[in-house]
């Protein structure tokens, strides 16, 4: 008897802890402890130190440029947010492969067999969501771990690019085409007002869904999803098509921005993709995330890479900086993580 | 019996406290040399949290643990192993893709030089050592091609290796032959006479009846009886095992339920991998209890019943006289089905949504606009009115689920299965783990939803909970269906359902 009200004594104090946890948990303070915060914090001093060291950085031609490139690195990290968020230690490696691939397939499809670009890109972005397809299959039906089955067909899509053009870009793209990179509306590149749209329609479907909720109790615990009645096998399929739906957008971009399909772009992309996803409040463990966090872990990869460019550090040293502050950035999110789960 | 007066090791006031829940409270306990000492209780009472500490696994909250007079702190299981214990777990301490000899000396390696294995030398160690339990394996053979009593043998060796004094067993005979728990009790009694300590956990009583010489009983995480060997009686320690503080046993209902005779449910020869040929029925406003120990399928049946792992190869099930396919959980939410799963966190709880959204995930359609955009507001008063009618003890429901106490967790689990207003609710092991009075109040609850005209299939370990709260009770052994118990009265004596669940037939009744 007296156990008993002890033990109740020893809850009421609990929970008068907890309670004094939550104080103060309002939408402001909610958001400074975020992630998303300290990334947006990250970017801005980026930004500010950038603007110091050379004035030049505020022009239009050089934000322009620093935009298309923010929505390619954006996109990509907004199809691994999805993956990586359903868990199961799933991560998207092929993107890189499938944006070569659509992009040398774009190419060829318009100009070796005279298609029109509308339809081209279509089937393109279809055959791209078709490797997703798979991913997502072979991880919930052959439960082949989505590290290998990525993996496998980065090197595919990427062999297949080269055996295609043997190792030459496809040159001769029609401007109508080229305007998918190239051209602006009201000095904003086509590029980040696809991105914008491929954007809200995540969020939407991430933060304000019920299929967002589903994604996150997926990876939280997906024994539990499924006995609370969640289509586990659909719902991890679909985010692999869509991941691999946006590597095969990320090529037709590329091609249209460089105006010719390459068969070697795209070796960095699933590590730029992943890099801004953690950074922005993505775990790697799954079931937490945001596509906020990633829209600003691209801009800090971009930010980071015009930085250089700007203070002038040679180019090819590029992929070395950032490997290392990748590298640098995931591991203290992971070290973030587990202190927060003691 | 040697140096009978002075125990070889002590547990002094061990208490460990997890948050919300206390699983080991004050246990007091005295090994000596020479002896084997059982340790029994329910699931749940605390044996594996001793187990645990005991190895080094974890450490006590509070209280002392002395060695040879000596207050030691085992910080992690080298540690333990170091100072001569050594813990014999079924499935964890040994490596398949290892030889029987790189297991025996793992992280004791006998070397040459540096790093340089001396594997000869092992190799002679190991004979010695198997040979002192006449085996007809090689230390050289893969882990993996040995039978279970053969892997039990290696772990002794390995304690014995490494010279420990005091050697626990936990469950080592769950998945062995007859034969072999003789073989197992002869070794035991050997290495009783070779002056170490033994603690043996088991679920098994006639076993611990055998060999032990002392039995400690724990509940609750208490230690309610120690027993001499001269004092073992099954009913005793049946007794001292399952007694119930006076208080929760009032609130159990004794009261008969008027369960009416329509059927609500009717499944027919159902057959998996692991069940074969279940046939019951489950009547409107019925608890139906569902008993077997672990393994019996008691859990297998209901996953089968549900559409989940194991699939389900042959029989049919009736809603209402209808007969209807139930392909996965989604689709048993649509007809009406609710389903508690057994392990609250491996299979309940998502740990990084938040307590609302916990809650509301199986009715979240319903309470989203189009069915699609989740209304935060209408999620809230739902939380809001679970919150209030489990008189649930949540400070905020967007906090951290993983803040909650057991009993809380378990609340919000309960709340999510009733939000979707099912008729029939599934209920597996639904007091496990939380505490005495959240235990009381979800038998209130289970009273409340059939006083309503629906029904509960109610799986539990605690017989208790099986006696006091079903109408009838369904005993499984071995993945059938041993014997249905009408139990209107609710006077089932439990030590015929023990006996039954253990696959003997001859009780008087």
């Amino acid at each position: 008897m007296s156990e008993n009200i002890n033990k109740s004594e020893e809850l009421i104090v609990t929970s008068k802890a907890i309670e004094k946890n939550h104080v103060g948990t309002s939408k402001i303070s909610h958001f400074v402890r975020s992630t998303e915060f300290s990334t947006l914090i990250a970017l801005i001093a980026l930004i500010v130190f950038t603007m110091i060291m050379n004035p030049r950085f505020i022009s239009v031609y050089n934000l322009q440029t620093l935009g298309q490139q923010w929505a390619m690195y954006a996109l990509l990290a907004i199809g691994e947010v999805f993956v990586i968020v359903i868990g199961g230690g799933a991560v998207d490696l092929s993107l890189g492969g499938i944006a070569a691939f659509s992009g040398v397939l774009v190419s060829m499809f318009i100009v070796n067999y005279n298609m029109s670009p509308l339809l081209a890109v279509i089937l393109v972005l279809l055959i791209s969501s078709g490797w997703g397809l798979w991913h997502g299959l072979a991880m919930t039906k052959l439960n082949v771990p989505p590290f290998i089955t990525t993996l496998g067909t980065f090197a595919i899509t990427t062999g297949l690019s080269e055996v295609l053009t043997k190792g030459w870009p496809v040159v001769g793209l029609p401007n109508s085409f080229d305007a998918i990179g190239t051209a602006n509306f009201l000095e904003i590149p086509a590029s980040v007002v696809i991105l914008i749209i491929i954007a809200i329609i995540a969020i939407f479907f991430f933060h304000y869904n019920v299929y967002g909720i589903y994604f996150k109790a997926i990876g939280a615990n997906v024994e539990a999803a499924r006995n609370v009645g969640i289509n586990v096998v659909w719902l991890r399929t679909i985010t692999f098509i869509f991941s691999a739906f946006l590597g095969g957008l990320v090529g037709i971009i590329v091609a249209a921005r460089l105006g010719e399909g390459q068969p070697d772009i795209g070796s960095m992309y699933a590590l730029y993709g992943i890099a801004a996803a953690v950074m922005g409040g993505t775990a790697l463990t799954g079931g937490i995330g945001s596509i906020y966090g990633a829209l600003i872990g691209a801009g800090i990869i971009v930010a980071i890479w015009n930085a250089l460019v700007m203070i002038g550090i040679s180019s090819l040293w590029t992929n070395v900086i950032l490997g290392i502050v990748i590298v640098a950035a995931v591991s203290f999110d992971v070290l973030r993580h587990r202190k927060n789960k003691i | 019996m040697i140096e009978q007066n002075i125990p070889f090791l002590s547990l002094k006031k061990i208490t460990k406290m997890y948050p919300g829940t206390v699983a080991l409270r004050d246990v007091d306990i005295d090994f000596y040399k020479g002896e084997v000492v059982a340790l029994v209780g329910e699931n749940g009472a605390g044996k594996s949290t001793l187990v645990k500490i005991l190895a080094g696994v974890i450490e006590p909250t509070k209280g002392e643990i002395i060695l040879n007079g000596k207050a030691v702190k085992l910080g992690n299981p080298k540690v333990a192993v170091e100072l001569g214990i050594s813990a014999l777990h079924q499935e964890l301490s040994l490596c398949d893709n290892l030889s029987v000899v790189q297991n025996l000396f793992l992280g004791n390696e006998e070397k040459r030089i540096k790093l340089i294995p001396n594997v000869s030398r092992m190799k002679e160690t190991a004979m010695n050592y198997l040979k002192m339990f006449d085996v007809e394996f090689s230390p050289s053979v893969p882990l993996k091609n040995l039978s279970s009593i053969q892997r039990e043998i290696v772990q002794i060796c390995q304690a014995l290796i490494r010279n420990s004094q005091f050697i626990l067993f936990d469950e080592p005979t769950a998945a062995m032959e007859e034969m072999d728990v003789e073989k197992l009790f002869r070794i035991i009694r050997d290495l009783k006479s070779k002056g170490k300590t033994i603690l043996y956990v088991s679920h098994k009583l006639s076993e611990v009846i055998e060999i032990a010489d002392r039995a400690v009983i724990l509940k609750n995480g208490m230690k309610t009886g120690e027993l001499k060997k001269s004092e073992f009686d099954i009913d005793k320690i049946v007794r001292l095992m399952a007694g119930r503080d006076v208080e929760v046993i009032k609130k159990y209902s004794s009261e008969p339920m008027n369960s009416q005779d329509e059927i609500v449910l009717k499944v027919e020869h159902l057959t998996t991998e692991i069940v074969k040929d279940i046939s019951f029925d489950l009547k409107k406003g019925e608890i139906l209890g569902f008993a077997g120990l672990i393994g019996s399928g008691r859990s297998e049946t209901i996953r089968a019943i549900l559409g989940l792992d194991p699939t389900k190869k042959a029989g049919e099930i009736y809603l209402y006289g209808k007969k209807v396919i139930i392909k996965n959980p989604y689709d048993a939410i649509k007809k009406g089905i609710s389903y508690l799963p057994e392990e609250r966190k491996s299979l309940g709880i998502f740990p990084t949504l938040d307590i609302e959204y916990n809650l509301s995930i199986s009715s979240i359609r319903n309470n989203s606009y189009f069915g699609l955009i989740p209304s935060r507001f209408k999620i809230r008063k739902l939380a809001e009115s679970y919150k209030d009618s489990l008189k649930a003890n949540i400070p905020s429901l967007s906090g951290s689920v993983g803040t909650l106490s057991g009993g809380n967790q378990q609340k919000v689990l309960l709340a999510r299965c009733l939000s979707t207003d099912p008729n029939i609710l599934i209920l597996d092991e639904p007091t496990r783990g939380v505490d005495v009075e959240t235990k009381s109040e979800i038998y209130e609850l289970m009273k409340n939803i059939v006083k309503r005209g629906k029904s509960i299939i109610m799986i539990s370990s605690e017989l208790d909970e099986v006696v006091n709260m079903s109408d009838r009770i369904i005993v499984m052994h071995e993945g059938k269906i041993f014997k249905i118990l009408e139990n209107r009265s609710r006077n089932i004596p439990k030590e015929d359902i023990v006996a039954l669940m253990s696959g003997v037939e001859e009780v008087k009744l």
